[in-house]
C-alpha cells in the first residue's frame, strides 16, 4: 500500500471502473449530476452557501435560482422606478406650490386679504 | 456581476437622494442673485427648515424676471409670508386659486371689493361701509 503512487492509484481506479456493474454506474452518474447541480447553485449564491455551512439547507429545483434572481431584480427595479415616480410627483407638487406662492407675493392684493377667513 | 451593478446603482441613487434632501443651505452659500431676492429673510434664513429654504430658493429663481413693482412687493411681503403657519399659507393658495377661476370681470370686481374692505380695515372703518364681496365660486 505504501508504494502506491499517484499514477498507480489513477490506473487502479480506471481498471476498477470496468468491474462496476451498470446499475452502480448509473447511480454514480446520477449522484455526480446532483452534486454538480448543487455546486452550481452554491457557486452563484454565497448567501445560500453560507446558510448551508451553518446547517440551514434550502433546496432549489434546478433553474429556480435563476428565476428568483430575475424576480428580485425586477422588484428592486420596480422599487427604484416607484421611488423615482414618487419624487417626481413631489417635485411637481412643490413646483406648482411655489408658482402659486410667487403669484400671491406679487399680486396687486395684499397677502392679508388671502388669509382672512 | 449584474447583482453588484444593481446594488451599486441602488446605493448611488439613495446617496444622491440623501444629499439632495438632507442638506440645508446656509445664507452665505446662496448665490448673489438668490441673496438679493431673499434679502428680507437674511436674518431668519438659518432658522428656516430645509424644506422652506428650498421652497424660497425656487421662488427666488423667478425674481430677476419680475418688474420693479413686483420685486418690491416680494421684498415687502416675503418675511410676513415666511412667518405664516402652513395652514394659513394653504388657505391663501386655496383662496387665490378660487379667485383665479372666476371670469375676468367677476374677478376684478371681487378684487376691488376685497381691496376696499382691506383698506377700510386698515383705517379701522366698519366693514359694512364697504360694498359686500361677491362670493367666490
Amino acid at each position: 500500500m505504501k508504494n502506491l503512487t499517484k499514477n498507480s492509484i489513477h490506473h487502479l481506479l480506471n481498471v476498477s471502473t470496468s468491474d462496476i456493474d451498470a446499475e452502480t454506474l448509473e447511480q454514480l452518474h446520477r449522484a455526480r449530476n446532483r452534486a454538480l447541480e448543487r455546486h452550481q447553485i452554491l457557486e452563484h449564491a454565497p448567501v445560500l452557501a453560507w446558510l448551508s455551512q451553518h446547517g440551514v439547507s434550502i433546496n432549489f429545483v434546478p433553474g429556480s435560482f435563476k428565476i428568483l434572481t430575475w424576480v428580485v431584480s425586477f422588484l428592486v427595479l420596480l422599487g427604484l422606478l416607484g421611488s423615482f415616480a414618487y419624487l417626481q410627483q413631489i417635485n411637481l407638487h412643490e413646483h406648482e406650490r411655489s408658482e402659486i406662492d410667487l403669484a400671491i407675493l406679487v399680486d396687486d392684493l395684499p397677502v392679508e386679504v388671502y388669509i382672512e377667513q | 456581476m449584474r447583482r453588484y451593478l444593481l446594488t451599486a446603482l441602488t446605493f448611488c441613487t439613495l446617496f444622491f437622494m440623501f444629499v439632495e434632501t438632507a442638506l440645508a443651505k446656509q445664507w452665505s452659500t446662496l448665490s448673489p442673485p438668490q441673496q438679493q431676492a431673499l434679502m428680507p429673510l437674511s436674518s431668519a434664513w438659518d432658522t428656516l427648515s430645509e424644506k422652506q429654504q428650498k421652497h424660497f430658493i425656487k421662488i427666488a429663481q423667478h425674481f430677476p424676471r419680475l418688474n420693479k413693482v413686483q420685486q418690491q412687493r416680494i421684498h415687502a411681503r416675503l418675511e410676513k409670508w415666511s412667518k405664516l403657519t402652513p395652514e394659513q399659507r394653504q388657505l391663501a393658495r386655496k383662496k387665490y386659486n378660487s379667485i383665479q377661476k372666476l371670469p375676468p370681470e367677476k374677478r376684478e370686481a371681487l378684487k376691488k371689493t376685497l381691496r376696499e374692505r382691506h383698506s377700510a380695515q386698515q383705517r379701522n372703518l366698519p366693514v359694512s361701509a364697504v360694498s359686500p364681496a361677491a362670493p367666490a365660486q
